[in-house]
């Protein structure tokens, strides 16, 4: 019995590992990472587990917009925001600047 | 201008890929793509359509005196997504930011079940690449030269998204055996 402990204790570490910890990305802002890594874990899960199966509910629309708010800081402090919405008419993206949604 | 396609099956279900295409980076091929940024994301509650736009910061590896004519080796792509998950299709278009005054690179991108076998999924790729104005004396060289290149970063990437499908099966694998185990 204690085997089987052993092993499901190092499968889920196993997993565990794989889930939180090389397969993410960190932010432009240093600030930013932490909320970012919040945002991807609740998108990821959300989008296998409840968008694909037809669910319509917008579960990460909070982490999204606590992460969105730090990232476009970084980005109007490095000068981006101007390129960023001269580019949308060219790849056919409907996002406006002030769209927080 | 010069115009490139490719088509690719990816042995694997639409959702599992699409799944992946999120997930794509980081990955051991693709080392030069350092930041992806979601900027916005919105989910149409009517038609369940997602719309998502994302910023991607690459570092290419490039020779100083490159580095140093283009003033950087730092480049932004703007990338516009939208998934379909009724009609299983996610498409995307980007377009690069920097650089622009050199050269212009729009991408466009689709991922669907494959009509011969939709257990499979059917990736078609095209790019566009035009030499702008301050390059126009070497148009037709520089055209090329990015042409090739974006053909060797496209099988990269295509790799990349195989070993991110692999890790998604191994982690469900694993899920079901602790499933089973409990």
């Amino acid at each position: 019995m204690w085997k089987l402990e052993l092993i499901l204790e190092e499968e889920k570490k196993t997993l565990e590992g794989r889930l939180v910890g090389n397969n993410t990305m960190d932010s432009i802002g240093d600030e930013c990472t932490p909320l970012k890594h919040e945002y991807d874990a609740c998108f990821n899960k959300w989008y296998s587990e409840k968008f694909l199966n037809g669910d319509t509910t917008n579960e990460c629309r909070e982490a999204f917009k606590k992460y969105q708010a730090c990232v476009k800081k970084v980005l109007q402090e490095k000068g981006l925001t101007k390129m960023i919405t001269d580019a949308r008419p060219a790849i056919g993206s409907t996002f406006a600047e002030d769209e927080a949604k | 201008m010069r115009l490139f396609e490719a088509t690719h099956v990816f042995k694997h279900d639409w959702d599992t890929v699409s799944l992946a295409n999120w997930r794509k980076y980081p990955n051991d091929k693709t080392p030069h793509v350092r930041h992806v940024e979601v900027l916005n994301q919105e989910l149409d509650e009517t038609t369940g359509v997602l719309r998502m736009e994302r910023l991607i910061m690459v570092q290419q590896n490039v020779p100083t005196l490159i580095r140093k004519l283009f003033g950087g080796d730092v480049s932004y792509v703007l990338e516009y997504s939208e998934v379909d998950p009724k009609q299983r299709t996610l498409t995307m278009q980007s377009q690069n930011l920097t650089f622009g005054n050199l050269l212009s690179v729009g991408e466009h991108i689709v991922y669907k079940p494959d009509p011969e076998n939709t257990k499979h999924t059917l990736f078609v790729q095209s790019a566009q690449v035009k030499a702008a104005g301050a390059m126009s004396r070497f148009a037709s060289k520089v055209e090329d030269f990015c042409v090739n290149r974006f053909k060797d970063n496209a099988s990269i990437g295509r790799m990349g998204l195989e070993q991110v499908v692999s890790t998604i099966l191994a982690e469900r694998k694993q899920a079901q055996k602790m499933l089973l185990a409990a």
